[in-house]
């Protein structure tokens, strides 16, 4: 801790706050009065210049009537729900990897791991629109040589979904009804490397006597997880519950540069921060843009809140 | 690293695991492949053989000329806004953190405070005035707008990390160094760098990366081509109407290559630094 | 310890790449910094074909030649963040001297970013000094009359265009050849058809895969509106008794509301029937694929023919390691014995517009140079530049077009065209989500037409009720525009440019009187139509 400091003495250790003056200024400018400069501006038609007119309430009236919006909320919803299954492989394979005897390969595997990450995220995702692609597309190849294709058209038949024919090139980001399916698909198979390394973190704890117990017990390694690993990450995948579901709602980099500023096909794939920036960088209405702002603002601050108190009371 | 939990019994049945992780791990870096092998062919040769690479006396090699000429001016410039933003970055943090560590100064507690406050504010939502501020600044179109904007976005994490870490170095070795009359510029410098290396380095990292991909400020900020960073540049790239599969993946690969380059002198830093930093985060 | 050495060398690199980058981007190459005066103007397009940067590049550099202490710089923005580029920086202030307009501009945003150039466009181009076109005024030294830059709702001139646009059929000769043993390009349906059956046997017995056209949802509606029109021609004649030849939309829809004609009339029938025919000669699911998909196809050699536009010339020939071939869109023929009963002849081109307009932004540093450049590029010398490296079509009067693009010359002679369905935003959305029951596997022109009818009233109806609306507000504001310009046309008798602008106004606001009839009436027409629908 910090010690504690008599008001004489901090008189004397006055230079100390040129220290934090930096950071202060910096964080004043490009964050508090931004935020602050949002609020205000959020209660005027405003077309990014100079000129404004003060509307009172009405920016928010027409939020709370925008139909793409809420339809936007429903869409992150299935993609944070989708996004809460696309943790398990993560977690599977942390628990892979911890089982492994060998700290050799364990490291290595790792190293491996955060390969990806260091590959710039624009050229994945680029990489994985590539996949996409209806003609030369990877993944409309394996579909159709590993015969899931067929599958997936009697099933069509059968479900009358109108989306898959057999010799018909499939365009995952192009037909509305297959957008959020691909962008559900996207990334497979869902490994997360600062999720594995934060399981990874969480489960070394668990020392040899725990699974040498286990083993004296006859216990199988799926009770394994479930009784001995699974309660010791507990935390750190409550953590990146938590990171997830944020990063989720405030995200639209993916959707933007997959799908275009409209939200692709039919717009299906619109999420709510795509609309805002769409409404500011596409539509000029830097206002509206602003109240919408406000509503994703107090929505993520309301969930950040609750977690908050959820994980610190499960600690 | 875990501790090893060698019980001979079990030891026979390792190879499974080994093979499951090798198959998650091989479609996770599948899209890695396709863009290595995509690379040396052109779109004849890539749509008449999509999964194999070629033979090397078939490889295109002049995709890998014209992506070095297209990429390596957008890498100069993200080297260059990611490395100024990192530093910056640390540099102000540090001094900051050493302050709200160092003593319980009057007022501390009122802008620790209004900095956590940050911590539940989402970027999202300040992008457009943020925008307007820039533009006020007249910043827009500037590679400093992208290095400032590096800088003051990790102040809140890096000072959050760094508080904890300082408050845990012993007390007697500040107070040794005031004995010698060191300044608190002495001390941070003398004490406090020395000590918090790795966590220095965890963060350094993570700046870094963080400030490497964005693409959504450049992309807004920024109007010469001749100060794309990386981001932009790919994106424009997608743009093309007409696409030569081979040159785009070269220069997705020219892209990737510095990171790739210094990953594989520091990789225990970089392993070690996202474990630790992961779990911090 | 070797740990220390690797991240130290490690680093160590990064180190010496960001000195080095930093050294690049703090020192510039001198060129850029030359002179001290160097007036920097910039010029940003989307078109980014094959050719078009080069052609500006050359125009830039001509300029720069003639000009010593200006520079030109050009700014290509890929088409799909145009929009998103455009108003980030008109809104920043900081966006390019001279920008291409077209997507992403609103009446209120070219009023509010764009300087007018009705002026401009009433003076004579000082570039065409020494030419057939001396003394001329600008807007009569483009083919269209400079229409292609003119805004109706703000009657004014916001665009200079430097080139003409049409749309084509591009062979793949060796193909052809191979297949047909000559390299005859069809001339007219029959022959286009009997030469796809063609490809299929030759694909069929050689066990090549190959298809006859290459289609996507950009290429493939490109060809299909070509040939249904020619269906439409008398029908569209006969519902339009006013005098006017050309397709009139909004009186179209008031017919059909009236149930003059409907989804099922013998001329839509067929057209439907035709395009469906058409259909069958494409990649299967060409509505989903992209433009460069279908490009891509027809360069790799696997199709015979592809329909699209003079801007992918220069982009296909470049790409296509065959010859190619390019002829008017192969559409059937008054003899034609199956289609040729509701045909009035080939269609004319005549009233096409220029295309690829260049405004000039308000926030310009230097408006002059700018305004300067402009009419260089639009001067005939200098468009002939552009035709010749891009390989587009020119804009100005008496440039002759590269030889590449001269099969892309609009064709003057022919009649009027017919039908469009898909006119307006609802009305173009019921098009698309109903074409696969046209173009399905499991598609008919009797499925396709049925759909249709359920949905056009309802759409027409959204469309005409959007179209009122814009049009009263137009109606409104050039009352206003009226006034003032009556006002100083009558305190400067001896502007021209005012002059301009009056009569331009006149003119405008009698098309919009006529359209606000019109609309109203087809609006009532259709709304009960749509009441009197179970």
């Amino acid at each position: 801790m910090p010690l504690p400091i008599s008001k004489k003495k901090a008189l004397h250790e006055w230079k100390l706050y040129l220290f934090i003056i930096p950071s202060l200024l910096l964080v004043g400018t490009f964050s508090y009065f931004p935020t602050l400069s949002a609020i205000y501006h959020s209660f005027f038609r405003w077309g990014g210049g100079d000129a404004k007119e003060f509307i009172g309430l009405k920016n928010f009236i027409d939020v709370l009537n925008d139909q793409v919006f809420w339809a936007s909320f429903v869409t992150i919803g299935i993609l944070v729900v989708a996004n809460l299954f696309k943790m398990i492989p993560s977690i599977f394979l942390a628990v892979l990897i911890h089982r492994l005897r060998s700290d050799k390969w364990q490291y290595w595997y790792r190293v491996i791991l955060v390969l990806p990450m260091i590959v710039p995220g624009l050229v994945t995702l680029f990489i994985w629109k590539f996949f996409f692609d209806p003609n030369l597309g990877v993944l409309n190849a394996a579909i159709e040589q590993s015969g899931i294709k067929t599958a997936l058209v009697h099933l069509d038949k059968f479900f009358g979904w109108g989306v898959f024919f057999e010799g018909v090139p499939t365009a995952w980001l192009g037909e509305p009804a297959l957008i959020i399916p691909a962008l559900i698909i996207w990334g497979f198979p869902w490994i997360g490397a600062v999720g594995v390394l934060i399981f990874l973190a969480g489960l070394q704890s668990i020392g040899t006597e725990v699974y040498e117990a286990a083993d004296l017990d006859g216990v199988t390694p799926f009770q394994k997880f479930l009784h001995i690993e699974f309660p010791l990450i507990m935390t750190q995948v409550r953590l990146s519950l938590v990171l997830m579901i944020i990063g989720t709602l405030q995200g639209f980099g993916l959707q933007f540069l997959l799908l275009g500023e409209n939200g692709g096909a039919g717009g299906r794939g619109m999420v709510p921060g795509l609309w805002m920036f769409n409404r500011a960088f596409i539509a000029g209405e830097f206002g509206y843009a602003c109240a919408l702002g406000l509503f994703l603002f107090v929505f993520i601050l309301a969930l950040t809140l609750f977690n908050n108190k959820f994980v610190r009371v499960e600690k | 690293m875990s501790a090893p939990h060698a019980v001979s019994g079990r030891k026979s049945r390792d190879w499974p695991k080994h093979i499951l992780i090798w198959i998650v791990l091989g479609l996770e870096l599948l899209p890695f492949y396709m863009m290595l092998q995509i690379s040396l062919k052109n779109n004849r040769m890539f749509y008449e053989n999509t999964w194999l690479p070629a033979l090397p006396q078939d490889w295109v090699l002049s995709n890998y000329v014209e992506a070095f000429k297209l990429i390596l001016p957008f890498v100069a410039n993200s080297v260059v806004v990611s490395v100024s933003a990192t530093i910056g970055a640390l540099l102000f943090a540090l001094l900051g953190a050493y302050f709200f560590a160092r003593y319980r100064m009057p007022g501390g507690n009122v802008l620790w405070a209004a900095f956590l406050l940050l911590m539940l504010l989402p970027g999202v939502a300040n992008i457009v005035t943020l925008f307007a501020l820039l533009q006020n600044l007249n910043l827009l179109n500037t590679l400093w707008a992208l290095i400032i904007l590096g800088i003051s976005g990790g102040q809140v994490f890096c000072i959050y990390v760094l508080r904890n870490f300082i408050e845990d170095i012993p007390r007697d070795l500040f107070e040794a160094a005031e004995m010698d009359g060191a300044s608190h510029w002495a001390q941070l410098r003398n004490v406090v760098i020395p000590m918090s290396g790795p966590i220095i380095g965890t963060l350094a990292i993570l700046m870094f990366l963080g400030s490497w991909n964005d693409f959504l400020m450049p992309l807004i900020v920024l109007r010469d081509p001749e100060l794309f960073t990386i981001g932009v540049g790919l994106i424009y790239l997608d743009g093309e109407y007409v696409k030569q599969w081979g040159r785009t993946m070269a220069a997705f690969f020219v892209a990737s290559l510095p990171l790739i380059i210094i990953f594989l002198f520091t990789m225990k830093l970089f392993v070690r630094g996202l474990s630790s930093g992961a779990l911090k985060g | 310890m070797r740990e220390r050495i690797l991240n130290t060398i490690g680093f160590g690199l990064l180190a010496v790449c960001f000195v080095v980058a930093l050294g690049r981007t703090l020192w510039p190459k001198p060129k850029t910094e030359s002179g001290e005066n160097v007036v920097t103007i910039r010029i940003a397009h989307w078109q980014l074909e094959g050719g078009v940067r080069e052609a500006i590049d050359a125009m830039a550099r001509a300029y720069e030649a003639e000009h010593p202490g200006v520079r030109v710089v050009q700014i290509p923005i890929p088409e799909r963040i145009y929009t998103n580029w455009l108003i980030t920086q008109l809104v920043g202030g900081t966006a390019p001297d001279i920008i291409q307009i077209g997507i992403g501009i609103s009446d209120e945003r070219l009023s509010r970013f764009f300087v007018p150039l009705t002026g401009l466009a009433e003076e004579p181009n000082p570039y065409n000094k020494g030419t057939d076109l001396e003394g001329i005024p600008l807007r009569d030294t483009i083919f269209d009359g400079m229409r292609g830059g003119y805004n109706e709702a703000l009657i004014e001139f916001y665009g200079v265009p430097l080139s003409g646009t049409s749309i084509r059929a591009y062979y793949n000769l060796d193909l052809l050849k191979k297949v047909t043993g000559s390299e005859k390009l069809p001339t007219n349906f029959r022959e286009f058809i009997e030469l796809c059956k063609k490809v299929e046997d030759y694909s069929q017995k050689t066990g090549e895969i190959l298809l006859p056209i290459a289609a996507s949802r950009y290429n493939g509606p490109q060809l299909m509106e070509r040939l249904f029109d020619s269906q439409t021609q008398k029908l569209v004649q006969r519902e339009n008794p006013v005098g006017t030849l050309e397709f009139q939309p909004t009186l179209t829809l008031r017919r059909y509301a009236e149930g003059d004609w409907d989804m099922r009339t013998p001329e839509l029938l067929s057209g439907f029937e035709l395009m469906r025919a058409v259909a069958n000669y494409m990649q299967p699911g060409f509505m989903q694929l992209q433009r460069d998909d279908a490009t891509f196809y027809f360069v790799q050699g696997r199709t015979l023919m592809i329909t699209s536009g003079s801007w992918d010339s220069t982009s296909i020939r470049s790409q296509a390691p065959f010859r190619v071939g390019i002829a008017p869109i192969p559409a059937p023929t008054r003899d034609d014995p199956e289609y040729g009963e509701f045909i009035l002849g080939p269609l004319s081109e005549a009233g096409s517009l220029a295309a690829v307009s260049f405004g000039l932004t308000r926030g310009s540093p230097h408006p002059k140079v700018a305004k300067d450049f402009l009419l260089f590029m639009a001067s005939q010398r200098i468009n002939k530049i552009w035709t010749d490296v891009s390989g587009w079509l020119p804009s100005v009067v008496g440039v002759e077009p590269h030889p590449s693009a001269l099969p892309f010359k609009p064709i003057m002679e022919g009649y009027p065209s017919g039908l469009n369905l898909a006119p307006t935003p609802d009305l173009k959305r019921i098009w698309a989500t109903n074409a696969h029951l046209l173009f399905g596997p499991e598609g008919s022109a009797e499925r396709f037409a049925a759909a249709m009818e359920r949905d056009f009233l309802r759409a027409s109806t959204s469309d005409l009720r959007r179209q009122l609306t814009s049009i009263e507000l137009n109606g409104k504001r050039s009352d206003t525009v009226l006034a003032a310009l009556a006002v100083q046309a009558g305190d400067h008798p001896d502007d021209r440019a005012t002059a301009l602008k009056l009569d331009l106004a006149i003119q405008a606001a009698a098309t919009n009187d006529r359209n606000l009839q019109s609309t109203r009436a087809a609006l009532k027409a259709s709304e009960q139509a749509l009441n009197s629908q179970p």
